[in-house]
């Protein structure tokens, strides 16, 4: 009887050992963003962009903005606390930001690693770049909502239904890593009291070399990924007559063969509904027109695609991971860069148009 | 020749040996196994695990052929052939071995702990409550072990789901092309994924312990049949999720694939799988501590409970000693080290001195 009420009383004792985290009494950052500080005070120094949600008892959510700059991003943290009533956790973080400034000229490399090296931090937080001033971007108020959650909602929506590839931070980190394919991220800009998707920039190890508008996001998403779906694209046939076709499905195809080693043939095909017409009649012939002229029009934005790629010496579309699963022996990635600047590599479209919605 | 006498009534069915091998096989190594085998064969390193794993059917089924004839433990199978000195000495080096995983086991859950949940976590308090755990299991003797270790399978099976969650962002071409891989390249790899492996030599203990011990012997190999499998699947998985100069850095794969893992109830999965893992490190300790105290005890002619307390204290101080990443990862590295050359050399050694030995005895 005693031993096992001391027992008990050890295991009473035992539960205050480790430093608790309350919901209430911490403040959980969702969204962090990094820029570089406006005066060139010092070499080396970060600016970084906190914000904690705070749910008000009347249903308000007020997002607190926390802006420190220091060395090393974690020590950002630490000023953080300073200024903060409740001790700062990353356990919710949702979106990082990197601005342009930071992308173009010394690169992400060094602020990923803190969010990779954080076991708090999970691998489906979302990367992007800021178009313009980053503290404004985070720092707005984008109307009731908590601004991590918002950002992470368009994103997330616009990578699962939309024309965004999958840019969290395993995708990242994979790409980065990988021999045969380079990471992209999208850029984000304030519009107005909303957040708008422009375009996506692609990187080079952790710099951004270059980007893309949101109108080839389309085409991009079907070079990259092997399977989407849910985006619209459309096509201008005459002047005044387009067409919206809706993508039901698309898959992409690498076609390499070692013995051909210097050419590579990607074989995208869409699936597709018309969403909107603006000609007369649907005839088969117009539907025919249709798709013909999407092919082409793809194709066109593409193979432009691919070629700069190509000269940037960039792989977003991990053709280098296809050609190295079918390459035995140690694959390079120097070697592969040099061989890929001077490929052949064809892109074919083809698109079915199966419905036409409910009217003919 | 003749081991030990065991009462039937502290005796276990012979199909919890499935449960016994498989749980003491699924320790820490599972957590971070894949990056030792992946450094040196790459994409290749799932042919490594399953490699292993095949191997190591042999070698369960050596084990059987030696402790079917010896009808005992390796203690009395030491004495046996290398008479009291050289036997005793041999029996105590392999009690050294269990001990030293059992000290490898918590220290490293510990680690985990530390490094995933809690950084200020006191490993000395973490460590001796667990330890009382693992007294109070012991203290209940080997059908209690066995009974944990059955626990141990069943109640975190629920985390092989787990291994879904990567699925979707497998890149799978990433497998391809196999047999890219050096046949050494391959080999080192299987060594590296040994570590996760090992554990089921504890059975040159328990055996005596075990009813009809000669029909266990599909038990014990389909509890090891399941390990390679898991094993195979989640290598499989961890190479396509990850690229292979990501997954050299990842220290502990399988619980960075958590953080993948979305659930409208939980925003960091690794949370409840780790937590879930003390139910998988229970067994563990509780089999190398009493595959331990139960050599000692054979030896000394004592009673296990008066081992058991003192061979705690030890594991406790000695595994608290143990406060950096690279020491923790040494301690890892040699005790893999050990029980690779245990399992690989020194178990068909033992089957070959024991069939000479035998021959020549009726010689005479």
């Amino acid at each position: 009887m005693r031993r096992s009420f001391n027992l008990f009383l050890i295991i009473l004792l035992l539960t205050g050992c480790v430093q608790q985290s309350i919901l209430d009494d911490i403040q959980m950052v969702t969204i962090i963003g990094y820029d570089l500080p406006d005066e060139d005070k010092e070499d080396g120094l970060i600016k970084g962009i906190a914000v904690a949600p705070q749910y008000l008892a009347d249903g308000k959510i007020e997002n607190n903005v926390f802006v420190e700059t220091a060395k090393l991003s974690k020590e950002i943290r630490s000023q953080y606390n300073s200024k903060s009533p409740k001790p700062i956790v990353s356990g919710k973080l949702e979106v990082a930001m990197f601005s342009r400034e930071i992308a173009e000229t010394e690169g992400v490399t060094g602020l990923v690693d803190t969010l990779h090296r954080d076991p708090s931090i999970g691998s489906r937080v979302f990367l992007g770049i800021a178009n313009g001033d980053t503290e404004e971007l985070l720092s707005t108020n984008y109307g009731n909502v908590d601004t991590g959650t918002y950002f992470q909602d368009i994103l997330k929506h616009n990578s699962k239904h939309g024309m965004l590839p999958e840019t969290n931070l395993h995708s990242f980190l994979y790409s980065y890593y990988s021999e045969g394919s380079d990471p992209f991220l999208p850029i984000l800009d304030r519009d107005g009291d909303k957040v708008k998707i422009t375009g996506i920039g692609l990187l080079d190890g952790g710099k951004m070399v270059s980007e893309l508008d949101a109108d080839n996001l389309f085409t991009f998403k079907i070079l990259q990924e092997k399977f989407s779906s849910n985006d619209s694209f459309s096509v201008n046939l005459d002047q005044d007559k387009y067409a919206a076709i809706y993508n039901i499905a698309s898959k992409r195809k690498i076609e390499y063969n070692s013995r051909e080693a210097n050419k590579i043939k990607i074989r995208g095909s869409i699936l597709g509904v018309i969403k909107e017409y603006s000609g007369k009649a649907l005839t088969p012939e117009a539907l025919k027109e249709i798709e013909e002229t999407m092919e082409k029009d793809i194709e066109k934005r593409g193979t432009k695609m691919i070629q700069s790629f190509q000269e940037l010496g960039i792989d977003p579309i991990s053709l280098g991971n296809a050609v190295r699963s079918k390459t035995r022996g140690e694959f390079d990635r120097k070697k592969w860069i040099d061989e890929y600047k001077n490929m052949d590599i064809s892109f074919d479209m083809n698109v079915k148009i199966t419905e036409s919605g409910i009217i003919e | 020749m003749s081991g030990p006498v065991v009462k039937d009534q502290y005796k276990v069915s012979p199909f919890l040996v499935f449960y016994l091998v498989h749980s003491v096989q699924v320790g820490v190594g599972v957590m971070g196994f894949q990056r030792i085998s992946a450094s040196t064969a790459g994409n290749d390193a799932w042919i490594s695990v399953f490699g292993a794993g095949l191997s190591l059917h042999i070698i369960i089924f050596l084990i059987y052929k030696i402790l079917n004839k010896e009808k005992g433990d390796i203690i009395s199978l030491h004495k046996n052939l290398f008479g009291k000195w050289i036997g005793g000495l041999l029996s105590w080096i392999v009690i050294v071995y269990f001990v030293a995983m059992s000290i490898t086991v918590l220290r490293t859950y510990i680690e985990v702990i530390q490094v995933w949940m809690f950084p200020d976590l006191n490993k000395w308090l973490f460590g001796g409550v667990f330890l009382l755990l693992t007294y109070y299991c012991l203290s209940g003797g080997f059908r209690v072990v066995a009974g944990i270790s059955f626990f141990g399978v069943v109640l975190p099976f629920y985390l092989v789901l787990t291994m879904l969650f990567p699925v979707f962002y497998g890149h799978f071409q990433d497998l391809l092309p196999i047999f890219n891989h050096s046949v050494k390249e391959i080999y080192e790899g299987v060594k590296g994924a040994s570590l996760s492996f090992l554990g089921f030599t504890t059975l040159f203990l328990y055996y005596p312990f075990i009813k009809e011990p000669e029909k266990s012997h599909r038990w014990a190999q389909g509890g090891h049949l399941l390990t390679t499998i898991m094993y195979t699947v989640l290598m499989i998985v961890t190479i396509a999720y990850f690229s292979t100069a990501q997954l050299e850095k990842t220290i502990w794969a399988t619980l960075t694939t958590w953080k993948i893992a979305e659930m409208p109830f939980v925003q960091r999965f690794e949370y409840i799988g780790i937590a879930s893992w003390a139910l998988v490190i229970l067994p563990n300790l509780c089999i190398t501590v009493w595959a331990g105290g139960r050599g000692i005890r054979r030896l000394l002619k004592v009673s296990q409970k008066s081992v058991t307390i003192p061979l705690l204290f030890l594991i406790l101080v000695l595994s608290s000693l143990f406060a950096k990443r690279e020491n923790i990862d040494l301690l890892n590295e040699y005790t893999s080290k050990v029980g690779f050359y245990f399992v690989y050399i020194y178990v068909p050694l033992l089957f070959v001195i024991q069939y000479v030995k035998s021959k020549v005895v009726k010689a005479k």
